[in-house]
């Protein structure tokens, strides 16, 4: 989002069974909200909520791929030579 | 893959796109290994060992399981390459055993078969296995019927 641009408040009316919260936005992002909710025909909520919570997928995605692949170095990069054979299923027999 | 910088690299950028799976066999593998390598630990050693199998924890991955239809393709797999191609490992005059070797081939035709019954491609650094497995299955689709084939992407190369 850019921040530098005029900035609208936003009520989110909603149901029982969720919160009203109040949000600012970019007047561009409000204006491409409102324009693909007239298009879908449907009202501003929806668009907003489904955006919301695809953007919260994906940072909710990056931030557990983060903790993978940084958990994954963690539990491969210390072992020695004879030690990462073992957890690759290699066991060598003989004297060391 | 996740030992080397470039192979993180791309772990990191696929996984924030995508699911990882891995199949319970590759568990199995990892964790009997790490179990090894501490029984053989001193214990300032066991110590560390036991951090780095405490973060080898793949709750954002999913692991398939093994299940009839895998054991099933499994069994033909093996049927159709009952050796593995590629020679026992052996490293400073000690060599894998025999037994070890064809245990460690059994668990790798799982990991196979389980890529080939879930469709989904097997990222993999030994080339010379399972080359051999997919062309084995591709050779005689009859005996995995509805299953296509098996989808290779040897880790080297993808993060060239």
């Amino acid at each position: 989002m850019h921040f530098d641009a005029p900035c609208y408040s936003l009520v989110m009316a909603v149901s029982a069974a969720k919160r009203r919260t109040t949000v600012t936005l970019p007047a561009a992002t409000l204006r491409s909200a409102k324009r693909l909710a007239n298009r879908r025909k449907v009202h501003l909520n929806v668009i907003m909520n489904e955006a919301i919570e695809d953007g919260l997928r994906q940072k909710l995605a990056v931030e557990r791929a983060e903790d993978f692949v940084e958990r994954m170095g963690r539990a491969f990069s210390g072992l020695t030579e004879e030690e990462f054979l073992m957890v690759n299923g290699i066991y060598l027999a003989g004297k060391k | 893959m996740s030992r080397e910088p470039d192979g993180r690299q791309w772990l990191l950028h696929y996984s924030r796109r995508h699911l990882v799976y891995v199949s319970a066999v590759t568990v199995m593998e990892r964790l009997t290994g790490f179990g090894s390598a501490l029984a053989q630990a001193t214990p300032e050693r066991a110590g560390w060992i036991r951090s780095m199998r405490d973060s080898y924890d793949l709750t954002p991955a999913r692991v398939l399981p093994v299940h009839y239809a895998t054991a099933w393709a499994a069994a033909e797999l093996i049927c159709l390459v009952p050796v593995p191609p590629s020679p026992p490992v052996s490293a400073h005059r000690r060599a894998e055993t025999k037994s070890s070797r064809m245990a460690r081939w059994k668990f790798d035709v799982l990991i196979a078969a389980t890529s080939l019954v879930q469709g989904l491609p097997l990222v993999h650094n030994n080339p010379r296995d399972f080359e051999a497995l997919r062309e084995s299955a591709a050779a005689h689709p009859r005996r995995f019927p509805g299953l296509g084939s098996i989808r290779l992407f040897r880790c080297t190369d993808l993060i060239r």
